[in-house]
């Protein structure tokens, strides 16, 4: 029955996953890995805004045959479930209101108000209306044009937007109720359905970052475990040439990857793809302690307890227990994941594999010792090269650097925002306790950036509408309309015509959540607060942000701060790693002090060189520690001078390779880093291994 | 050799345009009053010019815009703002050219007996009513009847 334990479990992890159906709860969303705050609740309430929801659809030119393409297109698009057309029509009822309160919202012209002849003035409507083509609308609550409009203009053709110096452009909204990451790919694959058939279309929206990122994301992390799984079927195979402890190491490292997502999805709602790729490359450390016991022969007779594989586990499980206590959910995520994962690994390796037993087939592999480099002297010059290459390190504190880059994408946008005139203005979020305060914040914005742009800027607060009227009463509207009745009547016009001119004793207006959204204007329910948006100048920015009322949606923004916390915390973190490590060693290798020092400072010169030439990321440093965990595995190991631990050593950073190195071959920052980190650190640890020499080795 | 030149220049003016004489007749609501115009409608390389009997004011809408000539003096006009006259001058071109395509974005186009109806979509219902128009030959009229009560016809008449 033994024998059969990896299948066994396999099987029955793999059916939990496929049951619960694990899979939909793995994000690829860069928001799932970042540190829980007030500001990424409110980053992900501001995604539920309808400007997130639109799809902006441009073909070039403004001919007829444009227009025609244009047209075609749009009924094509129509037809795709969960997007319909947003037509540019006013809304009913929000015209109706900012009808009722025009002299409320717009400011009236004193200077034309005090200087106005209203016989002239109705004299000149009066023409006005008879030498026009058309007779034109007249505001008959203000015959005499005395409020200053605020003129939206928008560059229209033939009803159609236009999208300044490109052609027609069409703008599509995404229904509420399609939210996941699936309907968003069903909707993205039917529109590049559609707009591969034509030529100069271009379409874009903020889904298709979702959508574009996650498949590259996923297509990448499966790309790598491929190539990390290859590697080490090639090493077994040709190497060890040993089928079934290949099948049964496979198996081992799938139920701990498999059981160490399962209970990491029982403690968080989602956890990012990137904790289950790092996890999955960390845990090919595990690796190292089968390697270990089956060259000793473990795993054929009797060896008993292998204190050296504990101390490496131990040292190895306790720096990512010390990790674990890192806010940057991130690297919480990993070393949650590592800790479950090495140590379900150690336990298969250590205790169910030889009752399973594996004979060592016999291999001609030839571990040659080439000693020709003085472990001093490398220590030395390694030592100079962390003092030097330490005080060259720069940060990145923007966690957008870590998601991929997609590039055509954001070339796409750019070329959208560009011609929408978006490029001066950045979108904001306000938040109050009540829609008065909302309002009344929108207005403390617009008197520091009067170009600012918000649909709030049509409503009225209570504090507001009493002063207008305070305003509006000191007025002489009085005299004002009974000239308008007297000439009006004089003139032709008909009886009682301007009889609503001028009136302005309106109630204060009372909005409700209600109301707001269907006046269209967007606004959401935050907790027990409101939130809504607002385009806030460039050049402005920087006073708005000093009122607390006002949230940041920019990513680097957001996080630079708790990012830049959670790197000093990292380090600390990490040099009581360093402490905790140093500990291990003089404990298990006082008579090699040096030499197991080297395995520490050797691969921290190579590494911090490399980052001393970069901006260096969290991960960066993370991975930086991890290592160093890593690395004092193999001193440990390389105590114990023999030719199998020299074999089971090389073959455990071969393996650790596979697993990390691997990740240098993608293009998604964060496993880029990690990779490269882990490479060097590796490339190192084989220099050691292979070029210097144990004291006291036989 | 001045008269040739004036001969081609004339050719080519009349060659290129077609003119139209018009009646119009409009309701306004806040005059309680009808009254009636005569002018000319030229249609020329895209353009259409109109110009009212006695009247020095000529209307020039080209590629959705238009401007106002007195005299020497040209005024651009906000057509965003003076929907039913953005309106008119769409209607009029779409009837000269019978092509309806851009029209349809606006309105909902339907045949009654030999009159042609048009209800306007969602962005034009606050300002517009319904528009009716009839053309045989000759455009016999063309009514547009707005949401605040004017109503606006346009006969095509001989000269």
């Amino acid at each position: 029955m033994t024998k059969y334990f990896n299948y066994i479990v396999f099987i029955s992890l793999l059916s939990i996953f496929i049951v619960f159906n694990i899979n939909d709860k793995i994000s690829t969303n860069i928001q799932s890995i970042l540190p829980n705050s007030e500001n990424k609740e409110i980053l992900q309430e501001f995604v539920k805004f309808d400007l997130n929801k639109k799809i902006l659809v441009a073909v070039k030119g403004t001919n007829r045959e444009s227009f025609k393409k244009l047209q075609t297109i749009e009924k094509e698009f129509s037809r795709i479930n969960g997007i319909k057309i947003a037509k540019l029509s006013k809304n009913k009822k929000f015209l109706e209101y900012q009808k009722q309160y025009q002299f409320y919202i717009d400011d009236i012209d004193k200077k034309r108000l005090e200087n106005i002849d209203v016989k002239d003035a109705l004299f000149l409507l009066y023409t006005n209306i008879l030498n026009s083509f058309i007779t034109p609308t007249i505001d008959k609550q203000d015959p005499l044009s005395l409020l200053k409009k605020h003129k939206v203009n928008l560059n229209i053709k033939n009803g159609k937007l236009l999208l300044d110096g490109y052609g027609y452009l069409s703008i599509f909204t995404i229904d509420n109720e399609q939210k996941s990451l699936h309907d968003y790919e069903s909707i993205y694959d039917k529109i590049q359905q559609v707009e591969s058939q034509y030529n100069d279309v271009k379409s874009f929206s903020t889904i298709y970052y979702f959508v574009e990122n996650s498949r590259y994301i996923k297509a990448d992390a499966s790309r790598i475990v491929y190539v990390a799984t290859f590697v080490l079927v090639i090493l077994y195979l040709f190497l060890l040439r040993n089928l079934k402890l290949l099948i049964n190491t496979l198996l081992t490292l799938g139920i701990s990857a498999i059981l160490s997502t399962i209970l990491l999805i029982l403690f968080y709602d989602e956890i990012s793809v990137f904790v289950l790729v790092f996890g999955i490359s960390i845990s090919t450390i595990a690796i190292d302690y089968m390697f270990h016991h089956y060259f000793h022969k473990s795993y054929e007779e009797d060896k008993g307890f292998n204190k050296d594989v504990f101390i490496g586990f131990f040292t190895t499980f306790s720096v990512f227990f010390i990790f674990n206590f890192v806010d940057f959910l991130l690297i919480k995520q990993i070393a949650q994941f590592a800790m479950i994962s090495l140590l379900s690994s150690y336990l298969i390796f250590a205790f169910i594999y030889p009752k399973i037993t594996f004979l060592q087939n016999s291999f001609s592999i030839k571990v040659k010792n080439l000693t020709f480099i003085n472990t001093k002297y490398l220590f030395v010059i390694s030592i100079l090269l962390v003092v030097y290459s330490v005080q060259n390190l720069t940060f990145n504190f923007d966690v957008q650097s870590l998601d991929y880059d997609n590039k055509e994408l954001k070339v796409k946008e750019h070329f959208f925002k560009e011609r929408l005139a978006k490029k001066t203005q950045e979108v904001f979020i306000i938040k109050a306790k009540n829609i008065n305060q909302l309002i009344n914040y929108n207005e403390r914005i617009r008197k520091i950036d009067i170009d600012m742009s918000s649909s709030l800027n049509s409503l009225i607060s209570k504090e507001q509408f009493f002063n207008k009227q305070q305003e509006l009463d000191s007025l002489s509207f009085g005299m004002l309309k009974r000239n308008i009745e007297l000439f009006s009547a004089e003139m032709g016009f008909k009886q009682n015509t301007f009889s609503s001119a001028y009136n302005t004793n309106e109630i204060a207006p009372k909005y409700t959540y209600e109301m707001l959204h269907e006046f269209g204007i967007p606004i959401q329910k935050y907790k027990d607060d409101y939130i809504s948006v607002v385009y806030i100048s460039k050049n402005k920015i920087k006073d708005i942000l000093q009122f607390d009322f006002v949230y940041s949606i920019n990513m680097k923004n957001i996080f630079e701060k708790s990012l830049q916390e959670d790197v000093n915390k990292m380090i600390i973190y990490g040099l009581f790693c360093l402490v905790f490590i140093i500990a291990i060693i003089f404990y298990h290798s006082r008579t090699n002090l040096l030499y197991s020092l080297t395995f520490l400072v050797l691969p921290s010169a190579f590494i911090l060189c490399y980052l001393s030439f970069i901006d260096v990321n969290i991960l960066h440093i993370f991975m930086f520690f991890i290592l160093l965990a890593i690395s004092i595995d193999y001193a440990v190991y390389s105590n114990n001078h023999n030719i199998f631990t020299r074999k089971a050593i090389l073959f455990s950073a071969l393996s650790s390779f596979a697993g990390f190195g691997v990740l240098i071959f993608s293009s998604t920052s964060s496993l880029y880093s990690i990779g490269s980190v882990a490479s060097l650190g590796i490339i190192a640890i084989l220099i050691l291994i292979l070029f210097t020499k144990v004291k006291n080795e036989s | 050799m001045f008269r040739l030149f004036f001969f081609i220049a004339l050719f080519f003016t009349f060659s290129n345009g077609t003119i139209i004489y018009f009646e119009e007749e409009k309701y306004i609501e806040v005059m309680d009053n009808s009254i009636r115009k005569k002018g000319t409608l030229e249609f020329k390389d895209n353009k259409i010019i109109l110009q009212y009997d006695n009247s020095k004011r000529i209307l020039i809408y080209e590629d959705d815009s238009l401007s106002i000539q007195i005299d020497d003096e040209i005024q651009e006009i906000n057509l965003e703002s003076q929907i039913a006259l953005k309106m008119v001058f769409l209607l009029i071109e779409s009837i000269q050219k019978n092509d309806f395509l851009i029209l349809q974005e606006y309105f909902t186009i339907n045949k009654k007996n030999k009159a042609t109806l048009l209800f306007p979509n969602k962005s034009l219902e606050n300002y517009i009513e319904s528009v009716e128009f009839r053309k045989t030959e000759i455009l016999e009229y063309l009514t547009i009847i707005m949401t605040n009560g004017n109503k606006t016809t346009i006969r095509e008449i001989n000269d």
